[in-house]
């Protein structure tokens, strides 16, 4: 990441400026104080010196810094990585503009997210026609598509007045980082479409196993009649079957730019946490029947409407290994979460995970417009806050009393955790939900899988 | 700029100084200028050699103004910008609506926690706060209790103080820990 004060920042790829750095202000009122006192005490030697003066000033003033011409070649040691692996980047830079460089800097842009663990990425050089100067440095390799396609170029002149500043266009490496998502499911609620699946849900209709006997109706098919109880108390009554439906969840990531928060010396944006909890639900949840969609609460649009199939999983990891909705670069927009539009999209029958790390108001507002709009609403959230300090563990309290809210309100909540081996549905203990919510809820002290 | 501009008119008036002696010849007898203009170079020397110092020591630092490459951005920690809103609040009357702000997120997050791990209703917890009861330590209870006793109007000192203890004493509410309200909850004193 680039900090605000730096050169080069705000230039798009293949953009250039020309600055003047103001190194030499003031030269100008020495030069004619010099010459003046030159002329006053009618010394040749100190009119010469206010006369160098002068001569160095108009120098700076009337000479541009070199518009550099060079060849770049970068090269990746692997384009593959898994995470936590290094990564080998070398770069020469050839000097083929025909004039000595007297002051070369430059610095390879290296794509955020990636923390470079070995040399460095920037150098300074003077560099002489056809001549070449090469850096060499390690990243360690996380989640993302990671573009290395340009370079910071700062060239001055030999007085260093001007500087041209550029972002040189290169050929374009990329980098593809997959992690290895676990595969872990969340309660879901009984919100089903009207297709016949293998979810299991409170619906009943022509399905093989017994669900519950109730009163005959007219109309009721002389097949699911109980004849046995009719003979033993003359009563008519109706059996009725499970009825295994299709589910649609759709896996809802809280990218806003508040969720780009980290716990103390983790480094690590709750963004990516609610990604890897995400990758592990498509996996979980895919197994277990439904279908599955992914969604991006974030300026950054990402919508992938629920099907299943293997493609379908491909493609949803895929998204959430690479798409710039999950990136490491927290959005522009800190108010825009693009949630009319998310609304708009979302099926009626669709059941919605929200991975978020509840570190705002608004995670608890988007909750409740879901569960209000007739979506079954669960909440699976990484804790991203810390305790060293009075602040943070009032931020700590205030994720806990959000989550509070969201169950006061009947939407069931899992504090995730990782690490902990991954793999399969985890137990939760209904403990701490809502009278309203007869659903599973694992909470603080849950089952051993959840925190 | 400015420093640029008295410069050059600095430099302009010495020349047109120069110039009237020159057509007056003989107004200034001694070596005091050729002193002056030795004195002056000095002084351009020593700025230069300053400023070249300066500057070595910034690129060490900056990179000569490069971008930093290959360091991930500096998320924030929760809570980090309630402390920094806190650290940059004054104490004086211009900063009092800010200071009002922040004290309203402290006072919902005590009403909601008392409410949630002391079972106390939101009337209730508003009133404690009102009173200073809902917690032992007498720093935090003051931020919501001594906001009109300064003898300045407008002015609060020590609300730094007061808002971190706040804090502190929020969170002990979600541990159990707060002297003062847990010995309620058990119906005794408290020991702090």
């Amino acid at each position: 990441m680039t900090d605000g004060a730096a050169l080069g920042a705000g230039l798009a790829r293949g953009e250039e400026r020309l600055e003047r750095t103001g190194r030499w202000n003031g030269v100008y009122g020495l030069a004619l104080v010099a010459t003046a006192v030159g002329i006053l005490v009618g010394t040749p030697v100190v009119i010469l010196a206010g006369l160098a003066g002068v001569g160095f000033a108009a120098y700076s003033r009337f000479t541009d810094a070199p518009d550099p011409a060079l060849a770049v070649e970068r090269h990746v040691s692997d384009t593959d990585p898994d995470p936590g692996d290094t990564v080998r980047v070398t770069l020469t830079v050839t000097n083929e503009s025909g004039a000595t460089l007297p002051d070369l800097r430059f610095c390879d842009d290296v794509p955020a997210g990636l923390e470079v663990v070995e040399g460095t990425a920037r150098h300074t050089t003077a560099l002489r026609p056809g001549k070449r100067a090469s850096i060499a440095y390690e990243f360690e390799a996380v989640r993302g598509r990671h573009e290395f396609d340009s370079l910071t170029v700062v060239t001055r002149d030999l007085s260093g007045a001007s500087r041209r500043v550029s972002r040189q266009a290169t050929d374009r490496s990329t980098v593809v980082c997959r992690p290895r998502y676990d595969e872990r499911s969340v309660p879901l609620g009984d919100l089903a479409t009207q297709l016949t699946g293998s979810r299991p849900v409170s619906a009943t209709g022509e399905g093989l196993a017994f669900h519950s006997l109730r009163e005959y109706r007219t109309g009721d098919s002389l097949a699911s009649i109980d004849w046995n109880r009719f003979a033993k108390d003359g009563a008519l009554a109706t059996r009725r079957f499970d009825q295994p439906r299709t589910v649609k969840v759709v896996l809802l990531v809280d990218a806003r730019r508040p969720a780009y928060v980290t716990a103390a010396g983790d480094r690590r944006p709750g963004v990516d946490v609610c990604a890897h909890a995400a990758g592990a639900l498509v996996g979980g949840l895919t197994d277990g029947g439904c279908h599955v969609g992914l969604a991006a609460l974030s300026p950054r649009s990402l919508w992938l409407p629920p099907a299943s199939g293997r493609t379908h999983r491909e493609r949803l990891l895929d998204a959430l290994t690479t798409d710039e909705a999950f990136g490491w670069r927290p959005p522009e927009s800190a108010t825009d979460d693009g949630f009319d539009r998310l609304r708009s999209q979302l099926p009626g029958d669709a059941q919605v995970v929200f991975c978020s790390p509840f570190v705002d108001d608004r995670a608890v507002d988007v909750a409740r417009a879901l569960d209000a709009r007739g979506h079954d609403v669960t909440v699976a959230s990484p804790d991203v806050t810390a305790t060293d300090s009075a602040y943070r563990r009032l931020a700590g309290t205030e994720r806990r009393l959000r989550l509070d809210e969201c169950r006061r309100t009947g939407i069931p909540v899992v504090e995730w955790s990782e690490g902990d081996g991954g793999g399969g549905t985890r137990s939760a203990r209904p403990s701490d939900a809502s009278p309203q919510s007869d659903r599973a809820v694992a909470t603080d002290g849950g089952g051993a899988g959840w925190r | 700029m400015n420093a640029r501009r008295a410069l050059l008119g600095v430099g302009f008036g010495a020349v047109a100084v120069g110039v009237a002696l020159t057509l007056r010849p003989g107004l200034v007898r001694f070596d005091f200028a050729t002193l002056l203009t030795l004195g002056i170079w000095a002084v351009a020397l020593v700025g230069g050699a300053l400023a070249a110092f300066e500057r070595l020591g910034s690129e060490r630092t900056t990179g000569g103004g490069l971008p930093r490459a290959g360091e991930r951005p500096d998320y924030d920690v929760p809570g980090d910008d309630l402390a920094a809103a806190v650290g940059a609040v004054g104490v004086g009357e211009r900063d009092a609506a800010e200071r009002d702000r922040i004290r309203e997120r402290l006072r919902d997050a005590a009403v909601d926690a008392l409410d949630r791990y002391e079972g106390v209703p939101p009337a209730e917890a508003e009133q404690r706060l009102v009173d200073g009861s809902w917690t032992g330590d007498s720093e935090a209870a003051a931020l919501f209790t001594d906001v009109d006793d300064s003898p300045h109007e407008g002015v609060e000192s020590g609300f730094d103080r007061r808002a971190e203890r706040a804090a502190a004493a929020v969170a002990r509410l979600r541990d159990g820990t707060d002297g003062d309200a847990t010995a309620r909850r058990r119906g005794g004193v408290a020991d702090d």
